[in-house]
């Protein structure tokens, strides 16, 4: 065999025939790859900061004796000057105000279909 | 001879196929954000990739994923992509450095020089394929030592471009230029022992 039909034949061979999902593995991984909602540096940042939180969440938990009872304490301390400070109507209005505008934020004041139809 | 009957004409460069818009607008345009660029890029691209990565891994799924990381890195790192240079030398750099290390890791598990993982069942491209001298041919690439099977697959590829293959192989030219020599002395040998074998 001759070096010309050595590289003939060479030439003539088809190429392997990719797998049929190639070609979509490819562009999953490239063009329509979701794009990160954080960038790598702020991802780093998050997670270092939630690593240092806790760390000293459990440094402040083992270091204070009794947490249960300091706890109990703060909370019931809170309630009762907060429960002492504003008297019982004003509680009713404010319940009645948080109600009132939960209400409204879920109120549609879109036009209906039949309403823009009509027009 | 019986393998000439394969090639009703010479290819001197399978690649070049005068593409309507050219590597470097859609590599320029696919650094802008155009995305379908780059998916062009990958039609152009992906089955040469692909064939050289199985020619050297000889697995179809090491292959697979040795194409995929290739268009991966070309893709992150496409704005480094110098204005000029050849995509095809440039992305098949990026593949056979990944091929390279599968296998050496490969090597890592194992003390044989290139274990046998080629995929047993054969393809529909072979089942299809009609000429027992073409799959002579490439059962004696198959057979080749690794450097001598890639370089003749780059040629196969690229070519008589032995710069573009030096490139790829980051070897000397001369190198380059011995080992297709001897893959070819090779191949005539195979070829012929096989031709032998079957008798006038």
């Amino acid at each position: 065999m001759t070096d010309d039909e050595l590289e003939r034949a060479l030439f003539a061979l088809p190429l392997e025939e990719p797998p049929a999902d190639l070609r979509s593995r490819i562009l999953g991984a490239t063009v329509y790859r979701p794009r990160m909602i954080f960038r790598v540096a702020e991802v780093w940042g998050l997670g270092t900061a939630l690593a240092v939180m806790v760390w000293l969440s459990w440094y402040v938990m083992t270091g204070l004796p009794n947490l249960g009872g300091t706890f109990n304490f703060i909370f019931s301390n809170v309630v009762a000057v907060v429960g002492s400070a504003i008297p019982a109507h004003a509680w009713l209005w404010l319940a009645l105000g948080i109600s009132s505008a939960i209400w409204i934020s879920q109120a549609s004041f879109m036009p209906s279909r039949s309403r823009i139809a009509d027009h | 001879m019986a393998v000439a009957v394969l090639a009703p004409r010479p290819r001197p460069e399978r690649l070049v196929e005068v593409p309507a818009v050219t590597d470097d607008a859609l590599i320029a345009a696919s650094v802008a954000g155009n995305g379908d660029a780059f998916g062009t890029l990958v039609e152009r691209y992906d089955r040469a990739v692909y064939h050289l990565a199985y020619r050297t891994l000889h697995d179809v799924e090491e292959a697979k994923d040795a194409t995929q990381e290739a268009f991966m890195k070309a893709y992150r790192a496409l704005h480094t992509f110098r204005p000029g240079a050849k995509f095809s030398t440039w992305i098949f750099t990026i593949v056979y450095h990944a091929c390279c290390d599968r296998l050496a890791r490969r090597k890592r598990w194992s003390d044989a020089e290139l274990p046998d993982r080629a995929d047993p069942a054969a393809g529909p491209e072979a089942l299809a394929e009609a000429s027992d001298d073409a799959r002579r041919l490439r059962a004696a690439i198959e057979a080749l030592p690794e450097k001598y099977r890639t370089v003749i697959t780059l040629f196969h590829l690229q070519g008589k471009q032995y710069d573009e293959i030096a490139t790829v192989l980051d070897l000397p030219m001369g190198t380059v230029k011995t080992h297709l020599f001897r893959a070819k002395e090779l191949l005539r040998k195979a070829l012929g022992d096989q031709i032998a074998e079957r008798g006038p």
